[in-house]
């Protein structure tokens, strides 16, 4: 079914986006993995301009992530005073990113600054990943971290803040530096940067998993929304046809996904996904060294 | 809706020759006209536009050959080149190119070089080459002539751009009839509709149109408020997004 995007300008196969968010969703839902570094991908791939692509990527988070963030909530998982120190950091990172991406775009380099992000981001995630399920299946154990013996350089930071949540101690600096950075991930790549967040919140952080789950989906909740706000105020870059088929894809996926991979061996699962970020990187990278048809490229502009 | 229109123009295709033959008969000396129908006048936008055909008839007092042209609003085109350094393919210089209509469509009932001179040709604006030549760009590049081929070439493409020598059917010489194609992706506003009657390297008769394309419906809301109000229609959307997740969501979950 081809419709024509009011703010992208062109044409699409609307069924195609719906599809998109159905299939990034059902991952998302196997492996419990987020999909918005796989959407924005996708949509640059069948054409939408990088931008617009990016913008309604973080916008589609809102409507894929509330359901998710709203049980965690109420089940008490989210520590709230971590949420908002974090949010104080991933606001202001958004509307660093996005003033950033309209400079970018104004000069041109956007789609070029976005394809190196997204080829050197997706490559690491993905190869770790990759190890880490091939090692898994393996039955391989991972090496076990000594135990840090005395204070780690983290109690030395200043602006110590209890978290009773958490039921930790730590330099406020930590959740802001990590949330000014998902923030500008956010802006940028229009992904919600769980993972970025969430290995810094287990391992750096040494959270609790169940809260770490919690917090870090209800803050990239709220961060998406300001960011697909501000993409939409500063850049008019968040299509509104795109975003609701992407979340209605994406809700019945992850559903799907979610009741799939309960019954299903998480190893392996996790190495397909990891197969298919590679993918992704490798088709962005190549994008970047296949001589391209025209050397032109003609956009419309309002 | 579309077929009533046809069906009237139709009916107006079929009594122009009573009212223009006898015209004609009266004198070869009377000053040349020319009668100019279209299907329709006006062309709603909707999400579901994806391109629209344009039947324009008419006819004609003198022998001669006829040339239908379409010229849109001006819009801008953004156009970025790539730049090989080392085995990557960088995004170089950014021109704008505006001052020139979005959408061109030249149709005539014999090739243009063959019925107008050049001088007249360019004095009409029919010829894609110039006004790519006179719009304006910014910043101005180093060989301009490359950037306007390219976005001459963009527009040919996109169906925007659009000459065909063999577009207008003339019968017995005294009725005509194109077909124009507007292409999915098209500025709004007022276009020129203007048809010439040629003879001998000369325009004998003009007769200009003006066809409305405008957005309509639920496209035009939204489109307005994303570019009007666009934090009104950031919040609004955002919200939409997250309660239509929120919903489906929790309907979902409590099914299972």
């Amino acid at each position: 079914m081809e419709i024509y995007l009011p703010i992208a300008h062109m044409d699409i196969n609307i069924a195609m986006i719906v599809g998109f968010g159905l299939v990034v969703g059902f991952l998302s839902g196997l492996t419990g993995v987020g999909g918005g570094f796989l959407i924005t991908p996708l949509l640059i791939f069948v054409g939408v301009p990088p931008l617009i692509a990016v913008g309604t990527g973080a916008a589609q988070i809102v409507g894929a992530s509330a359901v998710g963030s709203y049980s965690h909530w109420r089940m008490g998982n989210v520590d709230m005073r971590m949420a908002l120190v974090l949010l104080i950091g991933s606001w202001t990172g958004g509307l660093l990113g996005v003033h950033v991406a309209k400079l970018l775009e104004q000069s041109g380099h956007f789609g070029l600054v976005v394809t190196f992000l997204y080829v050197g981001l997706l490559g690491f995630i993905g190869i770790s990943m990759l190890i880490e399920a091939l090692m898994a299946v393996r039955g391989k154990k991972r090496v076990k971290r000594a135990k840090e013996k005395g204070a780690s350089w983290t109690d030395r930071l200043p602006w110590q803040m209890n978290f009773p949540v958490s039921d930790l101690r730590t330099s406020l600096l930590i959740p802001l530096g990590l949330g000014v950075a998902v923030g500008t991930l956010t802006a940028l790549m229009g992904v919600g940067g769980g993972f970025v967040m969430v290995p810094i919140m287990l391992y750096v952080l040494k959270m609790p998993t169940k809260v770490v789950i919690g917090t870090s989906l209800f803050q990239l909740l709220f961060t998406t929304a300001e960011v697909g706000i501000l993409q939409a105020g500063m850049n008019h870059a968040v299509d509104p046809y795109l975003a609701l088929a992407l979340v209605l894809g994406s809700i019945f996926g992850t559903q799907f996904g979610a009741r799939l991979g309960a019954r299903m061996p998480g190893e392996q699962l996790r190495l397909v996904l990891a197969l298919v970020v590679v993918a992704v990187a490798v088709k962005m990278g190549l994008g970047l060294v296949i001589p391209p048809e025209n050397v032109f490229q003609v956009v419309q502009v309002l | 809706m579309r077929n009533r229109m046809r069906l009237f123009g139709l009916l107006t295709l079929l009594l122009l020759p009573g009212f223009v033959l006898p015209i004609a008969a009266r004198a070869a000396s009377a000053a040349p006209s020319l009668v100019l129908g279209t299907g329709n006048d006006k062309v709603d936008v909707t999400s579901r536009f994806l391109g629209r055909d344009l039947v324009i008839f008419g006819a004609l007092s003198h022998p001669g050959q006829v040339i239908v042209v379409l010229r849109s609003p001006d819009a801008a085109v953004a156009v970025t080149q790539k730049n090989q350094m080392g085995p990557l393919w960088i995004t170089g210089q950014k021109v704008t190119v505006s001052h020139f209509p979005g959408v061109l469509q030249i149709l005539s009932s014999r090739s243009l070089e063959q019925i107008l001179p050049v001088s007249e040709r360019a004095r009409l604006g029919l010829d894609p080459d110039s006004i790519l030549k006179d719009a304006k760009y910014e910043p101005l590049p180093k060989d301009v002539a490359a950037w306007q081929a390219a976005v001459l070439a963009a527009k040919e493409k996109q169906g925007a751009y659009r000459l065909n020598p063999a577009g207008v059917r003339i019968q017995d010489g005294r009725l005509f009839s194109a077909h124009l194609q507007l292409p999915a992706s098209l500025p709004l506003g007022s276009y020129d509709l203007d048809v010439y009657l040629v003879n001998q390297g000369k325009v004998l008769a003009q007769s200009t149109q003006t066809i409305e394309v405008q957005q309509v419906g639920v496209e035009e809301w939204i489109a307005k408020y994303a570019d009007q109000q666009p934090w009104l229609y950031g919040v609004v959307l955002t919200l939409l997004l997250a309660s239509l997740g929120l919903g489906l969501g929790v309907v979902m979950q409590r099914k299972s």
